[in-house]
C-alpha cells in the first residue's frame, strides 16, 4: 500500500493546531510522531508563555532593571539573536519589546486609547534600549519583551523539523495558520494552502502551493476595534503605538514559518503601498491584500 | 507612521538576513534520518458464540452448537531500516457439538444429526513473517503452523508489492501453499479416513489506485486450487471431489470525507470455484473518528452463495451420484452480519472493543432457496484487546 495520510487536531497556544502526516502503517504507528509533536508545542508554550510565572519570558521581564541583566539558554539566545535581525531588517518595526503598548489598548472595548498613554509607554518600548551580548540580556526597568511574534511560528518550524529528524518526509504543521512543511505530498505535489478573504475570514479566496518552508498570514481580521467607521488591528507599531491602516491580509511564504511571520508583521505596519514594495524588494512570495 | 519617502526597500538580502538567522535555532537543525523504532505488542480475545440448534430440527445429538474462546497475541518490530519482523500466535479454544449430517424429517424437511455435546478441542497457531521495504519494491515471507489434535497444517507464502506512478500506485503478488494433514479420532470405530492429506495453492495479484488525496481503490484477483483429501470425515457420507480449483475478485474502495471527519469502506468479493459455488460480498464500514483519540465503526456484511453441484438438503434413497455433502457451507444461503467497534487511543496504548451479530438464512439469499439447510449458523462474536506501542 502506498504512504497514508493521518491528521492529529489539538489545541496549543490558545488556537486550534493539526498535524499531517504520510507514512507506511505497515512499519510506522502515527501516534508516537503526534506525541511528539505535541509535546514539542507544549514545551514551547510553557518556556515562552507570558502568562506562566515560570517562563523564560517572565524570568527575563522580572528581571528589568537589574544591572547585571539576566542569562538565557541557547534556544532563547537563538530567538533574540533573530529578533535582533529582524529589527535590524524590518528597519525597527518587528520588535519583540512593543508588548508592553497593550497596557493601553483595549480590543474588547470600543474607544481608542488615550495619546498620552501611549506617549509614556513608547518611553518602553525600542530593541535598541536593551542591551544585548549573548548571553546576558539587560532589559532596562518598564520594558518588557514578548516572543508572542515569533514562538508559534518557530514552533512550527521546529516541529517540522523534529518529525523531518524522525524519518517523515511528507507532511505540515498547521499552528493556528502558521504552517511548517515537512515536505510534499508523496506524489510530489505541493500542499494547497488556502488564503483567506480579509472580508470574510472563513472563506479561502486564493491558494499557495507550497513544496517546503512555511507560510504565515496577518489580518485585521484577527483581533481589532473599529472607531468612526476605521479599523485599529492588533499589530502595533513600535513607534508611533499606533496600528497602520491599509493591509487587509498578507501572506508569506518563506524559507521558515518564522521567517514568513516577520515578514507578515512587517508588511502590516508598512502599509498597503510600502508593505508591497517591501516584500518584493526582499524577495518574499507573497499575497498582500487591501483592507 | 511613515517612512521617509527617499527611503528605499532596497533590502535583497531581508529573506537571505532572516534565514541564516532563523535556520541557525537550535530546533531547526537537520539531523540525519534515523529509522523510526516502532514495536507493537496487541492482543485480543474474541468470543465466538454460535445460536443453539433448534429442537425441532435436531433429529439426534446435542441442540448446543459451537463455542469458541479466542486470543491473538502479535508483537511486530522493525529491524535496521529496512526490516520488519512480527510473530502471530493464536489459541482457539472450541466446545460444543457440529452438525454430522442430516436425514429426513417426517415432514420431509431436513433434520440435522448432531454430534454429542462432549467435544472440546484446542487449536494452536503461529505464524512468522519478515518484510524487507526497499525504495520501490517490498518483499515478504511468511511461514507458519496450525495444530489440532487431529489436524495439522503447514504452510508458507511469499509476496511483492512494486509501487510506481511517484507512489500512487501499488502493484501486488503473492504466491502461498499449504500442506494439511488430518488423522480423524475415532477413526477405526466409525469407519473414517485414518490419515488424509490435502494441498493447497493459491496465487494472488493486486493493484492499488490513488484516485485522489483522500480516496484509494484496490483490485485483486485470486486462484486457488485444493488437492488431495477434501471431504469432512466427521459428516455422514460426505464425499466431495478430490480437486476444487477457486476464483476470487476484488474491488476494495476506501474514501476519507474531510468535512464529516470519516472514512467510508466499501468491499466487494466474488467467488466461484468448480464445484459451482458462486458467491457475492458486500462489507460496508464507517471509520468515524469521533475525536483525535476516539474512532467508532459501525459495519454492515451482505453475503450470498449458491449450492455445490453435489449438494444435497439429506441423502435421498435412490442417489447414486459418486459425490455427497449435505454440509450447510456448501448449500445455498444468505447471511447478514452488522457490527460496531469502538477504538480509543490513550498515549501508547490503543483499546478497542467489538460487537458483531452474524445471521444466516436461506430468505437472505439472492436466489430463491427451496429447501434450507437445517444447519447454517448464526453467531454473536465479541472481541476486545489493546496494541501497545514503543
Amino acid at each position: 500500500m502506498p504512504l497514508e495520510l493521518f491528521k492529529h487536531p489539538f489545541k496549543i497556544m490558545g488556537g486550534p493546531a493539526e498535524i499531517q502526516i504520510y507514512l507506511d502503517d505497515r512499519i510506522n504507528t502515527p501516534q508516537p510522531h503526534f506525541e511528539l509533536a505535541v509535546k514539542e508545542a507544549q514545551r514551547l508554550e510553557k518556556k515562552y508563555s507570558r502568562y506562566r510565572d515560570d517562563s523564560v519570558t517572565t524570568t527575563i521581564n522580572n528581571s528589568a532593571g537589574n544591572r547585571q541583566g539576566t542569562r538565557v539558554d541557547e534556544e532563547t539566545a537563538g530567538l533574540l539573536n533573530y529578533a535582533q535581525i529582524a529589527w535590524e531588517q524590518s528597519d525597527g518595526l518587528f520588535d519583540i519589546t512593543s508588548g508592553v503598548l497593550r497596557k493601553a489598548w483595549d480590543f474588547k472595548s470600543v474607544k481608542l486609547p488615550d495619546q498620552a498613554i501611549i506617549s509614556t509607554l513608547l518611553n518602553f518600548v525600542g530593541w535598541n534600549k536593551l542591551s544585548w551580548n549573548t548571553p546576558l540580556l539587560y532589559l532596562p526597568k518598564g520594558m518588557e519583551i514578548d516572543f508572542g511574534g515569533v514562538v508559534k511560528e518557530y514552533a512550527a518550524d521546529a516541529i517540522a523539523t523534529l518529525l523531518r529528524n524522525n524519518g517523515i518526509h511528507h507532511g505540515l504543521v498547521d499552528l493556528a495558520g502558521d504552517i511548517s512543511i515537512i515536505g510534499p505530498h508523496p506524489n510530489d505535489k505541493p500542499w494547497k494552502i488556502g488564503i483567506r478573504n480579509p472580508a470574510n475570514p472563513v472563506e479561502a479566496i486564493a491558494s499557495i502551493d507550497a513544496y517546503e518552508g512555511g507560510i504565515a498570514s496577518s489580518g485585521n481580521y484577527e483581533r481589532f476595534i473599529i472607531v468612526n467607521n476605521k479599523r485599529y488591528c492588533h499589530i502595533l507599531n513600535p513607534k508611533t503605538g499606533w496600528p497602520q491602516q491599509g493591509v487587509g491580509g498578507v501572506s508569506v511564504h518563506a524559507s521558515t514559518c518564522l521567517v514568513a511571520g516577520t515578514a507578515t508583521t512587517t508588511a502590516m505596519l508598512l502599509g498597503i503601498k510600502d508593505g508591497k514594495e517591501w516584500l518584493r524588494a526582499s524577495q518574499f512570495k507573497h499575497l498582500i491584500l487591501k483592507e | 507612521m511613515n517612512l521617509p519617502d527617499d527611503k528605499k526597500y532596497n533590502k535583497p538580502s531581508a529573506l537571505a538576513a532572516l534565514t541564516a538567522s532563523a535556520l541557525a535555532l537550535p530546533a531547526l537543525q537537520t539531523q540525519a534520518a534515523t529509522a523510526p523504532v516502532d514495536n507493537i505488542v496487541s492482543y485480543r480475545y474474541s468470543s465466538y458464540m454460535e445460536d443453539d440448534a433448534k429442537d425441532s430440527e435436531v433429529a439426534s445429538g446435542s441442540t448446543k452448537r459451537y463455542d469458541i474462546d479466542i486470543q491473538q497475541f502479535r508483537i511486530s518490530a522493525p529491524v535496521g531500516k529496512s526490516f520488519s519482523v512480527s510473530f502471530d500466535a493464536l489459541t482457539e479454544k472450541m466446545s460444543g457439538a457440529s452438525p454430522m449430517g442430516t436425514q429426513a424429517g417426517a415432514d420431509g424437511q431436513p433434520q440435522l444429526v448432531m454430534s454429542g455435546a462432549s467435544i472440546s478441542e484446542n487449536r494452536d497457531d503461529v505464524t512468522a513473517s519478515i518484510t524487507h521495504y526497499g525504495e520501490k519494491m517490498s518483499t515478504g515471507f511468511t511461514a507458519g503452523q496450525s495444530s489440532e489434535n487431529d489436524y495439522e497444517a503447514n504452510y508458507f507464502g511469499i509476496d511483492w508489492e512494486w509501487e510506481f506512478n511517484q507512489k500512487n500506485s501499488a502493484f501486488q503478488i503473492a504466491y502461498s501453499q499449504s500442506d494439511d494433514e488430518i488423522t480423524p479420532t475415532d477413526a477405526v470405530l466409525f469407519g473414517r479416513v485414518q490419515r488424509a492429506n490435502k494441498e493447497t495453492q493459491t496465487i494472488n495479484l493486486g493493484l492499488s489506485q490513488v484516485l485522489s488525496k483522500n480516496s484509494l481503490i484496490q483490485y485483486g484477483l485470486g486462484f486457488s486450487e485444493d488437492s488431495g483429501y477434501l471431504s469432512d470425515p466427521y459428516k455422514i457420507d460426505d464425499a466431495r471431489p478430490s480437486s476444487r480449483t477457486r476464483y476470487t475478485a476484488i474491488m476494495r474502495y476506501r474514501h476519507f470525507y474531510k468535512e464529516s471527519n470519516g472514512a467510508l469502506h466499501f468491499d466487494y468479493r466474488y467467488y466461484n470455484d468448480d464445484w459451482d459455488i458462486t458467491s457475492h460480498t458486500f462489507n460496508f464500514a464507517w471509520h468515524k473518528n469521533v475525536s483525535g483519540k476516539i474512532q467508532l465503526i459501525p459495519s454492515f456484511r451482505y453475503y450470498s452463495q449458491t449450492e455445490a453441484n453435489f449438494y444435497e438438503p439429506y441423502k435421498a434413497a435412490g442417489n447414486t451420484n459418486p459425490y455427497y455433502s449435505s454440509d450447510y457451507r456448501l448449500s445455498p444461503y444468505g447471511a447478514i452480519s452488522a457490527g460496531l467497534q469502538f477504538i480509543h487511543k490513550f498515549k501508547h496504548f490503543s483499546y478497542t472493543a467489538k460487537f458483531e451479530r452474524y445471521e444466516s438464512d436461506k430468505k437472505y439469499s439472492f436466489e430463491k432457496v427451496a429447501v434450507e439447510n437445517p444447519g447454517l449458523v448464526s453467531y454473536t462474536l465479541i472481541t476486545v484487546g489493546f496494541d501497545f506501542i514503543f
